[in-house]
């Protein structure tokens, strides 16, 4: 039978990593292709729109730097978390929990504060709020061994029915029929450079990527995270300590999803709203979803996450050009995403093992 | 009418009873605190408060019972197809977390199938057909390539939900004019409240339920099922006796695809009769944790999905005292709960062995 042949690598090669990623993208794109074709699209016609739409333009640029905001966010939080094995995937509810804290905040705080402390504590809300839903995992996780992958999953679900009480609710603004809140007072929303790009929350996402790139790589606690997600059960006999490494990673990814949520409402929306998760077309097309590709397509380092949540986030602003001019389905970025992160998966094998094709030797 | 009350408060006595004997069941294979044999009691008396509280809650509210357990059961279903796949896949070592993706996938290739050849039944067999394709595609990369398991199936999730997006697209809210016919079982359907739990529906239903047994004996009393369990606890000691894992991992994960497929497929054919994007609204992912809850036993994922069932069928006799999106919660809020009370009971639940662990003979 002919099988493959594989033998172990001494170091994982960088270089083949970033082939790895290469082709993955090449081939998500070439199955979205084939869809694409099955579905009576011209396939060039159909990327080089993408591709013009997300980075061809100073608008259209403008439009992906805004959306890289939360995925940057996310994405870099993410990837510290699955660095350390703790498969966070709650992103999406720790997000929305993130907004409605911020939300909150801003608009049924009893006392007056001036803008720029309001504007603050909106952030720290959302962090808190995305923090301690994640926290709350991670705390179920060690303590009673409940699977984080199903309890953050289980709450995405919760929270955005919350959202959507809120929303048609109590929280839903007087005299209009819509699920949204009344908008948040001038001073409380976010400036802007080139009308859309809310910079705070980007300098935000900037520092944080910095902070994490030098904890992840200088620190002690960093090296130990690295260690524990090579290897948690000799982790844990080197005396590291499995609670205090998933309660970290989660605090830190669930409260950046927090403040992304935030960032979303004040900086874009204005206002608390169905979608504003991102999740607006679909929804599995919530940056929090979507921020699991970043972090992969990452590498799961900070620095990766950044670019890959800028790459990411053209291809969430072409296909919405693509759905609104051209009548393509938001959902081929869903696909193409999903076989983005498939992809990478299967190459992993590639960075551990050198592969040969040959004949396996018969038992 | 009282007799239905007094039937239905035994049937969920009888649930109960059952509960503690699948807890007896574990306990010999799990370490159990003694101080748990005092809490049956404990079990007893609150599935009777339980059942007699919801009986009369019905009695005062003018629900039927009967018709209430008709619709538990109808979405118990396709929670029951996907736990049973799921479990097959995990007792042999491979989770797969895409469920999601392969019942929206396969409940978008249904309706298709069902409209291209203008029959319910080949809808049926394409959703199964698709989920099952969608879980090679997977085993590919999590058996051979030795992917890691938890971000292929995440990545499996987001493509099928693309993917049922794009296919689906054009029967969206399209009414399917093929229906499976329901077909009562003679006598049994005349037996008061459970005629209408059990004996009412369309065959897949019954399919469904029978599975249930077939299922538990395959993998606890016959030769398949012992190699499928060693093949999860240890893949080394499978390999040296002569048993190829990888072939068996292939085969139960393509499995719980094509069971998958096939719940998706329950969801748009037999439930609803159309198709939406997103409607499978994360029953994929209940799917996941009842597997858990099930404690990966066959008989546990009946008494699972029949209590999310349930539970999702109280949800419109509650309208009138809460508020329909905090009820949308329930679902996901009592599987959390479930399984948190599940795991304080148990301590640790013994997942297989090699979950999430490739295989490779080195």
């Amino acid at each position: 039978m002919l099988g493959l042949k594989t033998e172990k690598r001494a170091v994982p090669s960088p270089w083949v990593e970033l082939g790895i990623l290469g082709l993955s993208v090449v081939i998500a794109l070439l199955v979205g292709a084939i869809l694409l074709l099955m579905q009576g699209f011209n396939p060039l016609h159909t990327y080089s729109t993408l591709f013009s739409g997300a980075f061809g333009s100073f608008s259209a640029l403008a439009k992906t730097l805004t959306k890289t905001i939360p995925l940057l966010l996310i994405g870099v939080g993410l990837a510290l978390a699955f660095k350390a094995k703790a498969w966070n995937i709650g992103a999406p509810g720790q997000m929305i929990i993130g907004a409605i804290a911020g939300t909150g905040v801003a608009l049924f705080l009893p006392f007056n504060l001036p803008a720029p402390v309001h504007v603050a504590l909106m952030f720290i809300a959302g962090f808190a709020a995305g923090a301690g839903l994640a926290a709350l995992c991670a705390f179920l996780n060690c303590k009673i061994g409940l699977d984080m992958v199903i309890s953050t999953l289980l709450l995405n679900y919760i929270v955005l029915k919350l959202l959507w009480y809120l929303l048609f609710g109590p929280w839903q603004a007087p005299g209009v029929g819509f699920p949204y809140t009344t908008a948040l007072p001038d001073s409380l929303q976010l400036s802007t450079i080139a009308e859309t790009i809310h910079y705070p929350t980007l300098i935000i996402g900037i520092i944080a990527v910095i902070l994490i790139h030098i904890f992840v790589s200088r620190t002690k606690q960093g090296y130990e995270i690295r260690v524990f997600g090579e290897n948690p059960k000799a982790a844990e006999y080197a005396g590291i300590s499995r609670f205090k490494i998933t309660m970290l990673v989660m605090i830190v990814s669930g409260g950046l999803a927090g403040i992304a949520g935030v960032g979303e409402v004040a900086g874009v929306h204005h206002m608390l709203k169905l979608g504003v998760d991102g999740s607006g077309m679909a929804y599995v097309s919530s940056f929090g979803y979507t921020a699991i590709i970043v972090a992969w397509l990452g590498r799961r380092s900070a620095l990766g996450s950044a670019l890959a949540a800028f790459f990411i986030a053209g291809i969430l602003v072409g296909g919405y050009g693509l759905q609104t001019v051209e009548g393509i389905p938001y959902a081929m970025v869903s696909a193409i995403l999903g076989l983005i992160l498939i992809g990478l998966t299967a190459g992993m094998i590639l960075t551990r093992y050198k592969i040969s094709f040959g004949r396996r030797r018969s038992k | 009418m009282i007799i239905e009350e007094i039937i239905f408060v035994l049937a969920v006595f009888a649930l109960g009873l059952s509960l503690m004997a699948f807890v007896d069941a574990f306990r010999a294979k799990t370490q159990v605190p003694t101080w748990l044999k005092r809490k049956k009691i404990l079990i007893l008396i609150i599935s009777l408060a339980a059942a007699v509280l919801l009986a009369s809650y019905f009695e005062l509210s003018g629900t039927k019972t009967g018709p209430f357990l008709n619709m538990a059961m109808v979405f118990a279903t396709p929670l029951l197809f996907g736990t049973l796949g799921e479990i097959y896949a995990e007792r042999s070592g491979v989770a797969n977390l895409g469920i999601e993706g392969m019942m929206s996938t396969g409940a978008a290739a249904a309706i298709i199938g069902a409209f291209a050849a203008g029959s319910a039944w080949v809808g049926i067999a394409v959703g199964m057909i698709s989920g099952a394709l969608l879980a090679f595609v997977f085993a590919i990369v999590v058996i051979h390539f030795r992917g890691m398991q938890v971000p292929a199936g995440l990545g499996l999730f987001i493509f099928g939900l693309g993917l049922s997006g794009i296919i689906g697209l054009a029967h969206t809210g399209e009414k399917l004019p093929y229906v499976l016919p329901t077909t009562p079982i003679p006598i049994l359907k005349d037996i008061p409240v459970l005629g209408d739990f059990l004996f009412k529906h369309v065959p897949l239903v019954y399919f469904a339920l029978a599975l249930v047994p077939i299922m538990w004996f395959i993998l606890f009393k016959t030769r398949v099922g012992l190699i499928i369990r060693t093949v999860g606890e240890n893949p080394a000691a499978a390999d040296s006796a002569g048993i190829n894992v990888y072939r068996t991992r292939y085969l139960c994960v393509i499995l719980g695809g094509a069971l998958a497929g096939l719940g998706g497929a329950f969801i748009s054919i037999a439930w609803m009769g159309y198709w939406l994007e997103g409607m499978t609204a994360g029953w994929g992912w209940l799917v996941i944790a009842l597997t858990i809850f099930a404690i990966w036993n066959p008989l546990g994922a009946l008494f699972g999905s029949l209590l999310f069932g349930g539970v999702h069928a109280l949800e419109p006799q509650l309208q009138h005292l809460v508020s329909p999106y905090l009820l949308a919660m329930f679902p996901y809020l009592v599987t959390l709960v479930a399984l948190i009370v599940l795991l304080l009971f148990y301590r640790r639940l013994r997942a297989p062995s090699a979950l999430l662990e490739p295989y490779t003979r080195e």
